[in-house]
């Protein structure tokens, strides 16, 4: 009986793993599942809140307690060249599953854009790409963040500059 | 003549591309210079601010105007020696006669100067042109402009040096 509830309860926890995903994440996932070094995660939002929690980050907190899902996937350019594909061409991907740039900033030659796909609950899913001269990361989230704090984090440079 | 009609094109294009704001100027000649900060925002970002329930009527002012801009866009040097000297050029780059000089600020550490454009009786675009003794900034931001709000678009965005457009009201 606890093999079936297990196995039952996985399925779920899978499917719904799955379903949290947009497929723009999934087509990452599935383009560089076998390459080495490259590492991916999904989590509730309720381990990242806690971790943002003992980390003290309150106000980051505050601003993404609407999120729900938090997957990442982070991956070695190198990858990106081996299988003959390339950042702009998943941009693309991302335009073609509606998500829409919101803001981009570089720094150090480290170049980050915030990416969003709106819904009319507050189910939206954010995609945050971040690339530096030897990875990709991306992060995607599903839920809510205030407008507020995703402005002040873009313009966050500038703060630091002033 | 396919050769011509695609430059010509190429040409619209181009003008397009870097003729929409002051610093597509500076964008164009030091987006690969990776000792410049950039930033851009998108005018999607500042639409999500349209549909917000603001919890006072100043609050309601500020969502307003923030969902009217079309885009905000940052050029930003730290710890620039020639900082100065990328203050003159910001001027030599930008097309001045399209701008009406709104305010100077000058202390010991920076000069600051704010232009506005306007179209139609309506303000455009706004630019913020910054140089210290280490740092230099290109801010311009652009969409339907309240002049009456823009420091206190400043403060929600954490955009240092907009705060002195506060006291240019204070003046008014």
């Amino acid at each position: 009986m606890k093999t079936v509830c297990a196995g039952v309860i996985l399925s779920m926890v899978l499917a719904t793993g799955g379903y949290s995903q947009s497929n723009s994440f999934i087509a990452l996932k599935e383009k560089f599942a076998y390459h080495h070094d490259v590492y991916s995660f999904s989590t509730s939002a309720f381990l990242g809140g806690t971790i943002l929690k003992l980390a003290g980050e309150h106000e980051f907190y505050d601003a993404v307690k609407s999120i729900k899902r938090i997957s990442v996937i982070a991956i070695p350019k190198d990858a990106f060249r081996h299988e003959n594909v390339s950042v702009s061409g998943f941009k693309k991907i991302m335009r073609q599953d509606s998500f829409q740039e919101l803001a981009r900033m570089k720094d150090n030659g480290d170049i980050v854009t915030f990416y969003m796909r709106p819904t009319e609950s507050r189910n939206n899913r954010y995609m945050i790409l971040v690339e530096d001269s030897d990875n990709v990361v991306a992060i995607e989230l599903t839920g809510y963040i205030d407008p507020e704090f995703l402005l002040k984090c873009e313009s966050h440079t500038n703060k630091e500059k002033s | 003549m396919k050769k011509v009609i695609a430059a010509l094109v190429m040409m619209v294009v181009m003008n397009g591309a870097f003729g929409q704001d002051a610093i597509s100027k500076f964008f164009s000649k030091y987006q690969n210079d990776e000792s410049f900060s950039q930033v851009t925002v998108s005018s999607k970002m500042f639409g999500l601010f349209t549909n917000m329930e603001a919890e006072t009527p100043e609050d309601k002012e500020v969502l307003e105007a923030i969902s009217k801009l079309k885009g905000l866009r940052i050029l930003g040097k730290d710890d620039a020696r020639n900082a100065r000297e990328l203050y003159k050029e910001a001027f030599t780059l930008i097309p001045m006669k399209e701008y009406e000089e709104l305010m100077s600020v000058r202390d010991k550490d920076k000069d600051m100067k704010f232009l506005i454009k306007e179209n139609g009786g309506k303000i455009s675009e706004l630019l913020m042109i910054m140089g210290g003794n280490e740092q230099f900034m290109v801010l311009s931001l652009f969409g339907e402009i309240d002049l009456k709000q823009i420091s206190r678009i400043g403060k929600k965005m954490d955009v240092k040096g907009l705060e002195h457009l506060d006291k240019m009201d204070k003046k008014n």
